[in-house]
C-alpha cells in the first residue's frame, strides 16, 4: 500500500513538473513577435522592429539551383523600394523615375530606344535590363559601381541630376512616405539617402527572371522544338561558342559577369580604341574597349542590342558574331577565327540559334504585376 | 561504484598524459608560382615559346585539391582540401598553414582539379569563402567545375596580330589527376615554405606529348566529350599540366 502511494506521488510530481514546463513553454511561445509588434508608428527608440522577412518566390531556374543569394529583404522594404523606383520625386525636376527608363514590359530596358536618356538628352549607352541583378557584381556597361545601391545612386545622379538633400526634403513632405520608411526600417523613421537606395536595392533584387521556356524545359515542363534543340547545341558547343561568355553557370544567368572586348570595332593599337569602357574605370589601357557581358535572357524584350544599341534585331547580332568580327589587340580570346571574321554559321544554323535564344524569353516576368507602377 | 571510480582515475591520467605529449608545430607557407623561362608569369605580356610562336595569357586559374605531406612512416598530414590559384589575384598565390608537426617529410601529394565529391557540389552548396563560390567563373552547368582555365591569344604566323586562340578549359571527373612528388622537407620551428612551381612552357612542350598551338584543333578545348578532337586536346592538356609542376 505504502509503495502504491509513493508511486502515485511520484507520478503526480512528474505530471506537475511537465505541466509547469509546458506552461513556461506556452508563455515563451506567447512572447510578442518582434516582426509585428511593437507598433512601428510609436516613437520608442528601443524598438527592435525589423520588418517582415521576405523570401523570394520565384521558381528555381532548374532543379539544380534552389537557393537564392542571401539578402536582407523585408516585405515593407520592397514595398517602399517599389514606390521609390516608380516615383519621379527622386529626380531633380520631379519628371523622371527609375521606371521611366527601366520598363517591366521590356524586361526593365527602355522600350527599344537606342540610347538611355537623361535630363540633358541622350547618353551614349543603351539602357541595360535590370533582370537578375541579384546575381550581378560590378554594375553598368563599364562596371563602375560595385553594388545595386551604388549603381542606382549613380544612375539617378547622372541621369536625373539627383540631389540627396533635395530628394530627402521632398520625400519628407509627403505624408504617405513617412510611415512607409518607419515600417521598412523601424523607428525613428527618419528619411535618409541611405535608406532610399537600400529600399530601391531590395526591390531590384526581386526582379528575377527564371521562368522561360528553357527554364521550364530543365524542370521537365516544356519540350524544346527541333530547331530550339539544334540552336542550343550551337549555343553550347564550339560550333557557335556562345556559352563561354553567356555561360549557363551558376543560377543560369547567361552571363559570366566578366568584362570583355567583343570585337565590335577594329583598332590597330589600344591607343586607337575610341569607346574605352572598363579602361576608363580601371585606368588600364589593357581594359580599353572592354564592356560587361550582358545576359541573353529576354532578348525579345531588350532590343536594340550592344552597349550602344547599334543592332536593332537578333539577326544582326548573330550575323555580326558569325561573320563580321573586327580585330583589336585585346579582343576576347573567345572570339574565334577573328582573322576570317568569325565562325561563319549557315543561314539554317543562324535561325536555329535565334530559335533557341527566344526560349530564354520569360513572358511571366515581363507581365508580373509585382513590378508594375503602384501609382497607376 | 568502485569500477566507476577507477574509470574516472584512468580517464584523468589519460587526459594528463595526452596533454604532456603535445607535438611541436610550425607554420608552413605554400606558394603557387607560374614561371616562363625562370621568370614569374605576367598575364597579358608577350612570350615566345620554343617553336618561336608568340603568345599572351590573359586569364589563368586552376584548382588543386587534397594537398598533403607524407611523413617517413607513411602517415599523412593534410594541408588543405581545395585551393583555386588565380594569377589575377595575388592573394590566391600563397596560403599559410598552421600547426604543421615539426618533423621530416619525404613526399608531397596533391590532386590537380577537384575530386569527384568536390566536383559534385554546386556553387550554391558551398560557403562564400569556398574557392568554388558563385563568382569564381569556374563552373558550367554541363561540365561542372573547370579544373584549369587558361585563356589567351597567339601569333603563330608572324603577322604581329594576336589573332589565334589559346584557350584551355579543362574539367570533368575523368581528367582529375593525382600527383606525388618525392621531396625531402624538414619542418623546423618558426616559418617554413613550400613552393608549387608550374612551368608554362612544359605544358605545351615536354618532348612526349607536345601541344601545337599553331594547329587550330590543339589551340583550344572546353573538354567537350561529344567532340573527340576537342576532348583529346583536353586529355593532353590535363596530362601535361599535371606533369609541369615541380616542388621547391
Amino acid at each position: 500500500m505504502k509503495l502504491k502511494i509513493e508511486k502515485l506521488l511520484s507520478s503526480l510530481v512528474k505530471v506537475s513538473l511537465a505541466t509547469v514546463l509546458l506552461f513556461l513553454l506556452g508563455i515563451a511561445g506567447c512572447k510578442p513577435d518582434k516582426n509585428i509588434e511593437p507598433d512601428p508608428n510609436s516613437n520608442d527608440p528601443d524598438s527592435l522592429y525589423v520588418g517582415t522577412p521576405y523570401s523570394l518566390q520565384r521558381p528555381s531556374p532548374s532543379n539544380r539551383f534552389r537557393r537564392f543569394p542571401d539578402s536582407t529583404f523585408t516585405v515593407e522594404g520592397i514595398r517602399l523600394g517599389r514606390m521609390l523606383f516608380w516615383d519621379p520625386i527622386v529626380s531633380a525636376d520631379s519628371t523622371l523615375s527609375c521606371g521611366s527608363c527601366h520598363k517591366p514590359e521590356f524586361a526593365f530596358s527602355d522600350e527599344g530606344k537606342q540610347f538611355s536618356m537623361n535630363l540633358s538628352g541622350p547618353t551614349k549607352r543603351n539602357t541595360p535590363s535590370l533582370q537578375n541583378s541579384i546575381w550581378m557584381r560590378q554594375l553598368f556597361w563599364d562596371g563602375r559601381q560595385p553594388s545595386l545601391e551604388a549603381a542606382s545612386h549613380d544612375a539617378l545622379l547622372d541621369e536625373q541630376h539627383f540631389n540627396a538633400a533635395q530628394a530627402v526634403s521632398k520625400i519628407e513632405k509627403r505624408t504617405d512616405y513617412v510611415p512607409l520608411f518607419k515600417k521598412a526600417f523601424g523607428r525613428p523613421g527618419t528619411i535618409t539617402e541611405d535608406k532610399i537606395f537600400r529600399a530601391i536595392g531590395m526591390f531590384m533584387r526581386t526582379m528575377i527572371s527564371t521562368n522561360s521556356n528553357y527554364d521550364k524545359s530543365l524542370r521537365g515542363l516544356y519540350t524544346l522544338s527541333d530547331a530550339e534543340q539544334r540552336g542550343l547545341a550551337i549555343f553550347s558547343t564550339e560550333k557557335g561558342d556562345c556559352f563561354h561568355c553567356h555561360t549557363d553557370g551558376p543560377y543560369l544567368t547567361f552571363t559570366n559577369n566578366e568584362f570583355l572586348n567583343n570585337a565590335l570595332d577594329s583598332a590597330a593599337t589600344l591607343a586607337d580604341v575610341k569607346d574605352i569602357g572598363l579602361g576608363k574605370v580601371t585606368g588600364s589601357t589593357d581594359d580599353y574597349g572592354k564592356f560587361k557581358v550582358p545576359s541573353v535572357r529576354n532578348l525579345s524584350y531588350t532590343y536594340p542590342y550592344m552597349r550602344d544599341g547599334r543592332f536593332e534585331t537578333l539577326e544582326q547580332v548573330v550575323n555580326f558574331y558569325s561573320d563580321s568580327l573586327r580585330y583589336s589587340p585585346n579582343i576576347s580570346p573567345n572570339m574565334k577565327k577573328i582573322n576570317q571574321g568569325g565562325l561563319h554559321l549557315t543561314a539554317q544554323e543562324k535561325s536555329d540559334l535565334i530559335a533557341f535564344l527566344k526560349t530564354l524569353d520569360d513572358a511571366s516576368f515581363v507581365s508580373d504585376t509585382a513590378f508594375s507602377n503602384p501609382f497607376k | 561504484m568502485k569500477n566507476l571510480l577507477s574509470l574516472a582515475v584512468m580517464l584523468t591520467i589519460f587526459g594528463i598524459s595526452a596533454c604532456s605529449k603535445k607535438e611541436k608545430t610550425a607554420d608552413l607557407t605554400l606558394n603557387f608560382t607560374a614561371k616562363f623561362n625562370n621568370q614569374n608569369l605576367v598575364l597579358k605580356s608577350e612570350y615566345i615559346d620554343s617553336a618561336s610562336y608568340k603568345y599572351k595569357i590573359e586569364k589563368f586559374k586552376y584548382f588543386l585539391s587534397n594537398i598533403a605531406l607524407v611523413k617517413d612512416d607513411n602517415t599523412e598530414v593534410k594541408l588543405t582540401d581545395l585551393v583555386c590559384v588565380d594569377y589575377e589575384t595575388p592573394s590566391t598565390q600563397t596560403l599559410v598553414i598552421k600547426n604543421i608537426p615539426v618533423t621530416h617529410f619525404k613526399k608531397v601529394k596533391f590532386g590537380v582539379g577537384l575530386t569527384a565529391a568536390q566536383n559534385n557540389m554546386l556553387p550554391d552548396d558551398v560557403a562564400d569563402s569556398d574557392p568554388r563560390h558563385l563568382y569564381s567563373s569556374m563552373y558550367w552547368g554541363w561540365l561542372k567545375y573547370i579544373f584549369v582555365r587558361m585563356e589567351g591569344r597567339s601569333d603563330v604566323d608572324g603577322s604581329d596580330k594576336f589573332d589565334n586562340l589559346l584557350i584551355y578549359d579543362v574539367g570533368s571527373d575523368e581528367l582529375y589527376k593525382t600527383v606525388e612528388v618525392l621531396k625531402s622537407l624538414n619542418i623546423a620551428e618558426g616559418n617554413n615554405t613550400l613552393t608549387f612551381r608550374l612551368d608554362i612552357d612544359k605544358i605545351f612542350r615536354n618532348g612526349i606529348s607536345d601541344i601545337d598551338i599553331s594547329n587550330y584543333e590543339e589551340s583550344y578545348t572546353h573538354s567537350d566529350k561529344t567532340n573527340s578532337k576537342n576532348y583529346d586536346t583536353a586529355i593532353k592538356f590535363a596530362e601535361n599540366f599535371s606533369k609541369a609542376f615541380t616542388i621547391e
